[in-house]
């Protein structure tokens, strides 16, 4: 299986195999315009977050191993639990926006997908406050406006909101 | 998702110093898909509310059609007590967008608890069309009973003929349902052995159902092959299957379980309830549901309602009404033949 490499904002130099490369609609277009024996530079992608989808790859083809399903081909919720557990416990949020922003950049779509629905999870059982905290928004009704809203939509929720 | 080949003007680092900008940074259509994954998998309105309230930009993508159109039934999980015209404004706008679980759940509340037969029927004609398997057998369970009309609105031939479409994408209900009515030539032209098959078809794709979900446990597995070793007699081929959890109650059926409540003021107009408590359907005139013909004190809206009752509690409950009276009566557990309203049969 031949190998590209891929070179990060930090300088440091991957090697990933063709097929896991080809995953990346970024890299699948660099290297259709340019030799596969070029080192693909990716300026926009850091040496952590390149670690973290190097990562990804390799669980999902232990995953595949485990079931017997090509994942990337017919993605099932019993892979979903199984990613969501092994990514979610060490990425901060933070993290996870620069992770899903990369992704975004490099189209890995499985991957992008499985990061989106990490995130949406992390904004449930939450209050709104804690929501604006997780999304980094400014709170930007007036106080009359929020109170409407609130008004509005008090048949979303039963009683007080839950503290985190 | 389009690809994006612009460079970051500022490099990131993993302190929260400048946290607003991430998110801000996140384009449009991200934004609206990391919401629409959301909404899809929200086990309840607040889920997806509580994002509609923190800002003005999310306000806007919340309420996008797209994230909106995808909203999962756990969206829709309204309390009965909390309704509104405001929840019936959200409903509204997701039915709009396409959404084809709001047009059921919305079609069933508006059916049974605001009684506007109508167009309750056409917003689940709506989800039918677009094969939502409830609102076909829902729609089928109307037809069979004349809900909404006359006894003489049955239609039992639309009533099968909607049962066979649910039954075709997989709704075990409705194949049970078709199972009965191919036995007893109701709506359809009598084919014992076909109706026999396909009720015990439902009966293992319900339990094949379970034991491929995460919550079957070991000891379940002991039942299953004693039933298959003659130890225990199988059910698998009898009228109601094998002692299964019950399956989630849909939230169109929790609200309307707790819209009428105990039903005892449906029970001052003369209507009773379905049985079976993951149902929630009301009669809509007096004697429109089916008796048990062997105890009389349950009553239920389907067969499918009926078998999951049987399981789940009546089985142990159900007494020949003979006794009761002290008289010495024959033809304890045995099928009845289906009679005209108000009759209904049970077998064993």
């Amino acid at each position: 299986m031949k190998k590209i490499s891929v070179r990060t904002s930090d300088g440091q130099e991957f090697e990933l195999e063709e097929n896991l490369a080809m995953e990346s609609a970024t890299i699948k277009t660099s290297l259709d315009a340019f030799s596969r024996d070029d080192i693909i530079l990716l300026p926009n992608v850091n040496s952590w977050e390149m670690v973290k989808i190097i990562e990804f790859f390799t669980k999902v083809q232990e995953l595949e191993t485990k079931f017997g399903v090509k994942f990337m081909e017919k993605k099932e919720g019993r892979f979903l639990e199984a990613f969501q557990a092994e990514f979610d416990k060490d990425l901060s949020d933070d993290n996870l926006y620069c992770l899903l922003w990369t992704v975004d950049y490099l189209g890995i779509e499985v991957l992008l997908e499985n990061l989106c629905h990490l995130m949406a999870e992390r904004t449930k059982n939450k209050t709104v406050e804690s929501c604006r905290n997780l999304f980094g928004v400014q709170h930007d009704y007036t106080p009359e406006e929020e109170a409407e809203i609130r008004e509005d939509y008090s048949w979303a929720f039963e009683g007080p909101e839950i503290e985190e | 998702m389009t690809n994006r080949k612009r460079l970051r003007t500022s490099r990131r680092t993993a302190t929260a110093a400048a946290q607003s900008d991430f998110f801000d940074d996140l384009p449009d259509d991200l934004v609206v898909f990391i919401l629409c994954k959301l909404s899809s998998s929200a086990s309840s309105p607040s889920d997806l509310i509580n994002v509609l309230i923190t800002c003005k930009r999310l306000n806007r993508f919340g309420l996008h059609s797209l994230v909106l159109s995808k909203a999962g039934p756990g969206a829709f999980a309204i309390k009965a007590k909390s309704w509104s015209d405001s929840a019936h404004r959200f409903l509204k706008l997701c039915v709009s967008a396409g959404n084809i679980e709001a047009c059921y759940t919305l079609g069933m509340i508006r059916f049974y608890c605001l009684q506007n037969r109508g167009s309750g029927a056409s917003l689940m004609a709506k989800a039918a069309m677009r094969c939502h398997t409830r609102a076909l057998y829902s729609l089928a369970v109307i037809q069979f009973n004349g809900s909404g009309g006359s006894k003489k609105e049955k239609d039992l031939r639309a009533g099968v003929s909607l049962c066979a479409r649910a039954a075709g994408l997989g709704h075990i209900d409705a194949l049970r349902e078709l199972g009965h009515c191919l036995q007893d030539g109701y709506g359809v032209r009598q084919n014992v052995s076909e109706g026999r098959r396909l009720i015990v078809q439902a009966n293992a794709q319900e339990l094949a159902t379970v034991i491929t979900s995460a919550t079957w446990r070991s000891h379940q597995y002991q039942h299953f092959y004693a039933c298959l070793t003659g130890l225990v007699s199988c059910p698998l081929l009898s009228d109601f299957g094998c002692n299964v959890p019950g399956p989630e109650v849909h939230p169109a059926n929790r609200f309307m379980k707790e819209w009428f409540g105990s039903g005892r003021w449906l029970e001052g107009v003369g209507l009773r309830m379905c049985s079976h408590v993951g149902c929630g359907r009301p009669e809509t005139r007096p004697h429109e549901f089916r008796r048990c013909s062997v105890c009389g004190t349950v009553n239920y809206c389907s067969r499918g309602c009926q078998a999951l009752d049987w399981k789940l509690r009546h089985k142990v409950q159900c007494k020949p009404i003979e006794r009761w009276l002290g008289v010495d009566g024959g033809g304890g557990g045995d099928g009845v033949d289906e009679g005209g309203e108000g009759e209904n049969v049970v077998v064993e």
